[in-house]
């Protein structure tokens, strides 16, 4: 193991010293971002724009909103993170052994295949969890004195709900053992690469448009014409008609406002409307479901790839 | 020492190739009893050839009782096949000497005088083996006698 | 002089090897006792590489199986006792040659002799400190062979590892192996489709051409198994082959005008073919023409599967 360890560095140790330097950047800049906007909203009250009251005060609002746009593009950096570890650390993992053929000199060592792959596998896991997980932490840690105020990044943006937290480090993980798999599948570098963006991306997608089914919305009941409860941090996820008999009907019944809504209403015997909203404690919720799916794809796709690899296609 | 040369395209089997190399060192003096034969190893790096080639040709030089392996020391030359009849300076070795340089004169190229040996030697070989040695003496003597 | 108990250096039962459907190797039987060193000559194509591949393990046979000192290849028991050099030479481009070399240090510590892998190199004029990269063909060779070498394994399989070297390097490297072989008596399998470059190293022959084994044994053996026929062609045969003539025992036979040429297998405890008579020029063939022989002779589908197996 040790060997196979050594050879894991050797041939890793610039991937690694340059994500090093990544992350040693990234921390400056954050540091100093943060401290930009420390100073910015010291004196302020911040309370009152918590959420989307509409009732921040312009100067508060001023103060916090220098710094979105950092958080905004060091969010974006996050969301590329997995599919750059996949690409450049996963998929030529195995993909560029099989096309130079140096995986023939390294299989026909003493150490074996499961100690070779062990090896340069869990340094590039053990790398992309600390790398995903100081970038995740970065964002978090820049974000919090901000979080969820009015007009700003809120949890439930790509830029916070995809990129930080432990979905982020699961999906590190995930986009580097797709990338390893398909560089197993593939033997080429550069169409492995290729594919693996596709897939991390595509099940990024997939995540972000279907995980919402998986969770049951609050609904918040505003009886007749009332006025609608303020969303504060909640994540609206759409309008629905009420009948007395606790049915919901589809917003599209009544498109309208004023009179013309309570028109439409009283034809169609709605008596309340409702809100369904994802408070912001699903953030953990939709953390929950991400971190999952991930992990299992990632163990899904290592079983695949140690099954392939002991399967002997490799010559 | 002894450096062998095989050739690939001579026909004559490669341990004989080694076997011939090592008796005509022997007969030229290159090798005398007590010199040691290169090792297998030393003759395979500079020739390419398989070690068992090299082993093969020793065994079969010590079949004829030409050398002799000493356990961890090498193989060794016992016998020498140089005889003084052929040395630089034995009378027979001048007379063909005389005998070519007179063929030379007489205008006959070396493919002709490798020829006139041949035919020459076929020729002993073809009498009666009581009568070559006495009928090959006698023809020598004569013709010494017309060169001194 | 090798214990004929002992297990064999390679055994091969009944191997078929099928990429996507189409047939690299079949039915391939053979023996290798240790101690050979064994040429596997055949044509390009013929499924070379993929034998050495399921010698080393980095293949599975789809059936039958392979034998290395009676372990399955690919095991740690059969991956310690073998050393492999693949037809391409691979190589870290970007690592140095004391690093290439460390990885076989590093990752065979079992037999590694570092002093012999560095002497090997440096016999080439390659500073450790070099970059693989920046290598020569001949020199890149070297450092693949020390790596092997260095290794100290007790079969060593090189596939075309003389392929692309000027003729000087290609000596070298020879004389570099046999002294390897007369210092270890170790087994050695190198393939090549130029046969004449082996002829003075193997004592062994495995013959392959389109996925199967065409011809197996020692060479000496082979060479006394058939006898090379020449002579004018019998007027009254339609093949010009002596009448009495075994015409099973036939390997190949050409007439050029009145002139016949043949090689024929020799009728079992004889040196000579059955019905052939002292009227004929016979001698023993060299390997070369009993390889020549039987792949003129190849059977009519040997062309369809060799296509396969490429």
């Amino acid at each position: 193991m040790t060997g196979t360890l050594w050879l894991a560095w050797r041939q890793q140790r610039l991937l690694i010293l340059t994500a090093a330097l990544l992350v040693t950047a990234l921390t400056v800049w954050v540091a100093l971002g943060r401290a930009d906007l420390i100073e910015a909203i010291s004196g302020y009250d911040l309370s009152q724009c918590k959420g989307w009251n509409g009732e921040c005060p312009p100067e508060t609002y001023g103060a916090m909103t220098e710094s979105n746009g950092g958080i905004r593009l060091l969010g974006a950096i996050g969301l590329a993170l997995p599919a750059a570890i996949g690409m450049f650390w996963g998929a030529p993992l195995i993909g560029r052994e099989l096309e130079s053929g140096t995986i023939k000199v390294v299989l026909t060592q003493d150490s074996g295949v499961r100690s070779w792959f062990a090896a340069r596998f869990g340094l590039a896991a053990l790398c992309a969890v600390t790398v995903s997980t100081a970038v995740a932490a970065l964002i978090a840690w820049w974000w919090a004195p901000i979080s969820n105020m009015y007009d700003g990044v809120y949890w439930h943006d790509p830029y916070i709900l995809n990129a930080s937290g432990p979905s982020a480090v699961a999906g590190a993980l995930f986009a580097l053992a797709a990338g390893t798999a398909i560089g197993l599948l593939v033997r080429r570098t550069l169409p492995a690469m290729g594919a693996t963006l596709a897939v991390v991306l595509a099940v990024a997608a997939v995540l972000t448009y279907f995980r919402r089914d998986f969770v049951t919305p609050v609904d918040r009941i505003t009886p007749g014409m009332q006025p609608k409860r303020l969303i504060g941090s909640a994540w609206s996820a759409g309008y629905r008609y009420l009948t007395p008999d606790g049915a919901q009907h589809p917003l599209e019944n009544c498109l309208f406002s004023g009179e013309q809504l309570r028109a439409c209403m009283d034809g169609h015997g709605f008596v309340g409307r409702v809100h369904k909203v994802y408070p912001s404690s699903d953030f953990w919720t939709f953390q929950g479901i991400d971190t999952t799916v991930y992990l299992l794809l990632a163990l899904a796709l290592v079983a695949l790839t140690t099954v392939r690899l002991r399967g002997r296609r490799l010559g | 020492m002894i450096e062998f040369q095989v050739d690939r395209h001579s026909g004559v089997a490669t341990y004989l190739q080694l076997v011939n190399q090592v008796k005509q060192a022997l007969r030229l003096g290159v090798l005398e009893p007590g010199d040691r034969l290169p090792t297998a190893r030393a003759v395979v790096e500079a020739t390419a050839i398989n070690p068992n080639t090299v082993l093969k040709a020793y065994r079969e030089l010590e079949r004829e009782g030409l050398v002799e392996p000493r356990p961890g020391q090498g193989t060794f030359v016992t016998r020498s096949l140089s005889r003084p009849e052929a040395a630089a300076d034995s009378p027979l070795r001048a007379d063909l000497v005389d005998w070519v340089t007179r063929a030379h004169a007489a205008g006959l190229g070396r493919e002709d005088v490798l020829a006139l040996v041949e035919a020459a030697l076929a020729e002993a070989a073809a009498r009666p083996r009581g009568a070559a040695r006495p009928t090959r003496a006698g023809t020598e003597r004569p013709s010494r006698e017309d060169t001194t | 002089m090798n214990d004929p108990t002992a297990e064999p250096a390679l055994r091969a039962t009944a191997i078929g090897q099928r990429f996507r459907g189409n047939r690299a190797l079949h039915d391939c039987d053979f023996e290798l006792p240790a101690g050979r060193i064994a040429a596997l000559v055949g044509p390009n194509g013929a499924g070379k590489s993929t034998l050495f591949h399921l010698m080393t393990g980095l293949l599975r046979p789809t059936t039958g199986e392979m034998r290395v000192f009676g372990a399955v290849p690919g095991t740690r028991a059969a991956r310690t006792r073998t050393a492999f050099i693949s037809q391409d030479k691979p190589l870290y481009p970007q690592f140095t040659v004391a690093e290439m070399l460390a990885v076989g240090r590093r990752l065979s510590p079992r037999h590694w002799d570092q002093a012999k892998a560095e002497r090997i190199v440096g016999e080439g004029g390659i500073s450790p400190k070099t970059r693989i990269g920046t290598l020569s063909g001949g020199k890149r060779t070297r450092v693949a062979l020390a790596l092997a070498l260095g290794k100290q394994a007790d079969l060593l399989l090189l596939d075309e590892p003389l392929a692309d070297l000027d003729p000087l390097v290609r000596h070298e490297v020879t004389g570099l192996l046999m002294a390897e072989v007369a210092d270890r008596g170790i087994t050695v399998v190198i393939s090549s489709h130029v046969l004449p470059e082996l002829e003075n190293v193997c004592d062994h022959v495995l013959l392959l051409q389109g996925g199967r084994i065409r011809l197996a044994g020692d060479t000496q053996d082979l060479r006394e198994a058939y006898t090379r026929l020449t002579g004018r062609a019998d007027p009254d045969t339609p093949d010009g082959l002596p009448p009495g003539a075994d015409r099973a025992a036939v390997v190949h036979a050409t007439t050029t005008g009145r002139h016949l040429s043949a090689l024929l297998r020799n009728a079992p405890g004889t040196s000579l073919p059955s019905g052939v008579d002292e009227h004929w020029i016979t001698r023993a063939p060299s390997l070369e023409e009993i390889l020549l022989a039987h792949l003129r002779s190849a059977p009519r589908n040997a062309a369809h599967a060799t296509e396969a197996a490429a």
